[in-house]
């Protein structure tokens, strides 16, 4: 009898919110991270003496708030902020435009279908190609909550998740900065662009998904819900890859650790990309070759870039700033995209800026600041190889966008580090560089990551998945840990 | 000159003489009612047609192979005694810029072996992939001979429709429906990457998913359309792909030739300029030559934009239909070129007459050539290096050109009908188009410039205002997800009626879409003649 029933792969938002519920639900857990520390892509580091990174993904405004409540985080600290911040376009010579001084019908169209998408966040997935249950309870009862919109709103619904984000908000909007200002945020590390049809739903999700963030940002975070699992008895172990899963008698029942350990437990709850997991990660022959060619084709094509500045101070531009970003037209995030089609990179790339020391001082020391710039469109398989020419080349292509968006901000700069998608391939444990553990993109929304283990339960027995490569997908929710949790629980 | 009516009161009239027009018109006279159709050009056929544009030339001016033209039509209206005979295409052929071709052929053996000089890999998985596709055919085919289901709907009978369509699906094993699943949302290159490597097997294959849309090859959504060459398989005896004898327009002409057999009375040169609505009801309509002619229902084939905004007036429709009508999207992406050579066109890496030149030639080098192609349209130019899908009908179809010489049928993409100058300024562009395809072209075949005889550029501006499709889409409204099935033309809408009490639709603007199908037609007569409207 081994000491852990579960074992948690990954210790980042969705792996501590999983062990977190499975601990509270009364299991013996241990999460396995292969970093020194917790977070996974809301984990720090520090990139310049004194100044520390927020993370990859830093903006927490999707936190599910009903997770605030089921795992007591106020107890340990979480607060949320009163209001959202938006991401405001910056334009040439600091000017800006902030879309959320628009109110409009579009905004109040999404005000009605926000329950659908909230519903679809906090609840279980409905298993839609699964071999041998047609739900048809679910699909009856999720059926009559999009008719209960009534029917205009309820064909609306349906008619815009497949469309592409620029022709649904063109017909809501005509300022090319606003379009962008509620474009650019929508499509980080995916591989759609303005008019790639499906992008809609990104702009659907995005909207209805993000409600306030949290106080203090990721750092705060990340250490309510550590402090949250620990108080709840999880136990962790740090620098420890899992190289492959224990598998025995065709049931996996532990992980086997780099150094050759092997940890025994009754179920394993991986919070990795499910795809690496699935295809390298068992002993060969256990999963048929059906299913190996659906997590083969499960996409998984990084497209970010990540460039950290730690500064001396906030430049002119970023007062009263904190998420930004620099596309002054859909057309322009539309050409930025274009190149990752032949394995290169825009000179005039997109860029996302998080002024993340506003709301976490601790991040940089008294005076300074820390920016995070999240750089789009940039190719995991960049053609000729990341070098440190081609490094170079998307530093000089950034920081000359920066700078004409941001004046002054190089003379600010006292450090900085630029992470390509190879490199936050290593650092984060993702696999293409692919921020959200598998492309965000419609079908891989409704599926995810395929039809025989897209409620958080595999085919192979022990083995369940609660990180973003699960319903519903890799921003920072929660919800896939939540919702595993509680379906290994058996709610 | 146009001719008048004979009578001033019909049961039916139809605006548009194209071939979907023509469909719904023969059904209705099929049914004993008494049925006036109204082509505004002075050739039926809109634009599945035929002109002969230079002396001793036949040329399919639009369209210019038949798709999938459904059976159960050419049986119900006997189009084969009426003169309708397709010659089945064989052959699809990628001349490749280093000298290199892969032609494939409807004998999967004589495919396997060409393809496997590229990629033994691909070759092996043809079989498999062809198989995938005729079981996915399956469920496809409910969908295009059904009227679209209304999911809207609280009515039994729509419940048990849309639980029998899921059900079809329910025998099936998880990897044919996953199958399903990635071919309604995927890219066609990304559908294609589940079995194949190279990309002169892809690049080929992948380019029907973007025909007649403002879409890339690895645009979401563009899979769905790879099944159009597998549904003919299922069709059973009938071919479906192929050329019409006589061009496109023998299609239009022979369901002419039905429709006139049941008694409908068909007008040249006769434009309808207005659809007539007095008490919310259509009365009939007013030619441009101001001839009122009187119908108990007025059904229009021609596309949602001229029939609701033009022929009828915004004034007519709520708000909200009309902003529908407003948002449906129409935007062109395609031209065509049109060839009378006086010699036969010889690719430098096939040389000589055979028959890889007897289907249909696509210059599609590879993905990456295709993609380029639609970036450059995105911002307001039509492709340097297009994607031209090239037939040469004179080959298989003697009668439409003289001996020895040939018809050389050329569609373009992408040719955006909103150039950055604006529509109105193509005809200034229009030659340059022409010479981006015959420059093109002449790479692949290096005699051609001097075999020309004649050329005919068609733009999307020019397809507007010849054959009247708004914005020169070809499909009448693009074929993208979100105005298919019960959103097109609009929501609530998808079933031919129209808001006003009388009025129908019935072209490919309605579902299941453009192509040469007939089924818009056929479904939209039926749909009538079931309501007991008429």
């Amino acid at each position: 009898m081994s000491r852990y029933d579960e074992i948690v792969i990954g210790a980042g938002i969705d792996g501590l919110v999983a062990a977190t519920s499975l601990a509270l639900g009364g299991r013996r857990v241990l999460v396995v991270e292969r970093a020194g520390h917790a977070g996974g892509r809301c984990g720090s580091h520090t990139f310049h003496p004194g100044y520390a990174s927020p993370g990859l993904l830093s903006d927490t405004a999707a936190f599910r708030p009903l997770l605030a409540k089921e795992l007591d985080l106020e107890r340990f600290g979480l607060r949320r902020n009163e209001s959202a911040e938006r991401c405001v376009t910056l334009l040439g010579g600091g000017a800006t435009v902030d879309p959320a001084e628009t109110s409009s019908p579009w905004h109040a169209w999404l005000g009605e279908v926000a329950p659908i998408i909230e519903g679809f966040l906090d609840e279980p997935p409905l298993e839609l190609l699964h071999p041998e249950r047609t739900p048809l309870d679910d699909l009856l009862h999720r059926g009559f909550e999009i008719r209960r919109l009534g029917r205009k709103t309820m064909m609306e619904f349906l008619r815009v998740p497949p469309m592409a984000l620029a022709d649904w908000l063109r017909e809501s909007f005509d300022d090319e900065a606003i379009l962008a200002a509620l474009a650019a945020p929508a499509l980080i590390g995916t591989w759609l662009a303005p008019r790639s049809p499906g992008s809609a739903f990104n702009l659907l999700f995005d909207e209805i998904a993000g409600s306030t963030q949290v106080r203090g940002g990721t750092p705060a975070l990340v250490d309510a819900l550590l402090a949250a699992a620990t108080a709840a008895g999880v136990e962790f172990r740090y620098d420890s890859e899992v190289e492959r899963l224990h598998v025995k008698d065709g049931v996996v029942s532990g992980v086997v650790l780099s150094a050759d350990a092997t940890l025994e437990c009754e179920r394993v709850a991986a919070s990795c990309n499910p795809r690496p997991l699935m295809l390298d990660k068992l002993p060969p022959g256990l999963l048929p070759w059906r299913q190996r060619r659906r997590y083969r084709a499960y996409r998984c094509r990084g497209t970010t870039a990540q460039l950290l500045l730690a500064l001396d101070g906030v430049p002119p531009a970023l007062e009263q700033i904190e998420f930004a970003q620099t596309a002054a037209s859909l057309d322009e995030i539309e050409r930025a995209f274009d190149a990752i089609k032949y394995r290169m990179f825009s000179d005039a790339p997109v860029l996302w800026l998080h002024l993340a020391s506003r709301d976490a001082p601790t991040l940089a020391p008294a005076g300074g600041a820390v920016l995070s710039v999240l750089i789009h469109y940039v190719p995991y398989d960049l053609d000729g190889g990341w070098t440190d020419q081609a490094r170079e080349r998307l530093h000089a292509v950034t920081m000359r966008r920066l700078e004409d968006r941001v004046p002054g901000i190089g003379a600010r700069i006292v450090g900085s580090q630029l992470l390509d998608p190879t490199a936050i391939e290593r650092r984060y444990g993702l696999p293409g560089g692919q921020i959200h553990h598998g492309e965000h993109a419609l079908d891989q929304w409704l599926v995810r990551p395929d039809p025989q283990a897209a409620a958080y339960r595999t085919p192979l027995a022990g083995l369940w998945l609660c990180g973003g490569g699960s319903h519903p997908g890799g921003a920072l929710t929660g919800a896939p840990g939540r919702l595993a949790a509680r379906a290994m629980l058996g709610h | 000159m146009s001719a008048h009516p004979r009578a001033s009161r019909y049961d039916a009239i139809v605006i548009g003489g194209g071939h979907n027009g023509l469909t719904a018109a023969a059904y209705l006279a099929k049914a004993g009612r008494k049925v006036l159709v109204l082509e505004r050009r002075h050739v039926l056929g809109g634009a599945a047609v035929s002109e002969q544009l230079y002396p001793g030339f036949t040329f399919s001016v639009c369209s210019y192979v038949v798709s999938l033209l459904r059976p159960h039509i050419v049986r119900e209206l006997q189009l084969a005694r009426h003169g309708l005979e397709i010659i089945p295409l064989d052959c699809s052929f990628l001349p490749l810029p280093n000298g290199d071709s892969l032609a494939r052929w409807s004998d999967g053996e004589r495919t396997r072996r060409e393809v496997a000089r590229f990629s033994p890999h691909d070759s092996e998985r043809l079989g498999e992939f062809g198989l995938a596709m005729t079981k996915l055919c399956r469920f496809a085919k409910q969908i295009i001979d059904n009227p679209a289901p209304d999911p809207a709907s609280l009515a039994p009978r729509e419940l048990l429709n849309l639980l029998r369509l899921g059900r079809s699906m329910r025998g099936d094993p998880t990897d044919l429906r996953w199958l399903n699943f990635k071919l309604l949302t995927t890219s066609a290159v990304d559908f294609l990457d589940l079995w194949f490597e190279s990309d002169q097997l892809k690049a080929p294959m992948s380019v029907s998913g973007i025909i007649g849309t403002f879409l890339g090859v690895r645009s979401p959504g563009t899979a769905y359309v790879l099944l159009h060459h597998y549904m003919g398989e299922i069709d059973g005896a009938f071919r479906a792909w192929g050329f019409s004898k006589g061009g496109t327009g023998g299609v239009s002409m022979a369901i002419a030739r039905a429709a006139r057999a049941f008694g409908a009375e068909i007008l040249e040169q006769a434009a309808v300029a207005e659809v007539r609505v007095h008490g919310g009801k259509a009365r009939g309509v007013v030619l441009e030559n101001g001839d009122t002619i009187d119908a108990e229902v007025v059904v229009s084939s021609v596309d949602p934009n001229r029939t609701f905004l033009q022929l009828v007036g915004e004034r007519h429709f709520d708000t909200e239909f009309a902003d529908q009508i407003k948002r449906f999207k129409l935007r062109g992406s395609s031209g065509k070129v049109n060839l009378a050579l006086d010699r036969l066109p010889e690719f430098s890496c096939r040389p000589g007459d055979g028959p890889h030149l007897y289907g249909d030639i696509a210059i599609a080098p590879s993905i990456d050539y295709l993609e380029r192609a639609y970036d450059e349209a995105k911002y307001g130019d039509f492709s340097q290096r297009p994607y031209i899908n090239v037939v040469i009908p004179s080959l298989v179809d003697p009668s439409v050109a003289p001996p020895g010489k040939h018809v050389m049928s050329c569609f373009v993409q992408y040719a955006p009908y909103d150039i950055k100058e604006g529509a109105e300024h193509w005809p200034q562009r229009r030659e340059a188009l022409g010479d981006a395809v015959v420059d093109t072209l002449a790479e692949y075949i290096p005699g051609l410039k001097e075999s020309i005889l004649y050329r005919q550029v068609l733009t999307p501006w020019d397809l507007e205002q010849e054959f009247g499709l708004t914005e020169g889409n070809i499909f009448q409204g693009e074929l993208s997800q979100e105005q298919l099935l019960f959103l097109r033309p609009a929501a609530g809408w998808a079933r031919y009626r129209t808001p006003i009490d009388g009025l129908w639709a019935c072209g490919s603007g309605t579902h299941p879409g453009g192509g040469i199908m007939g089924a818009p037609g056929e479904l939209a007569a039926k749909a009538l003649l079931a309501s007991r409207r008429l």
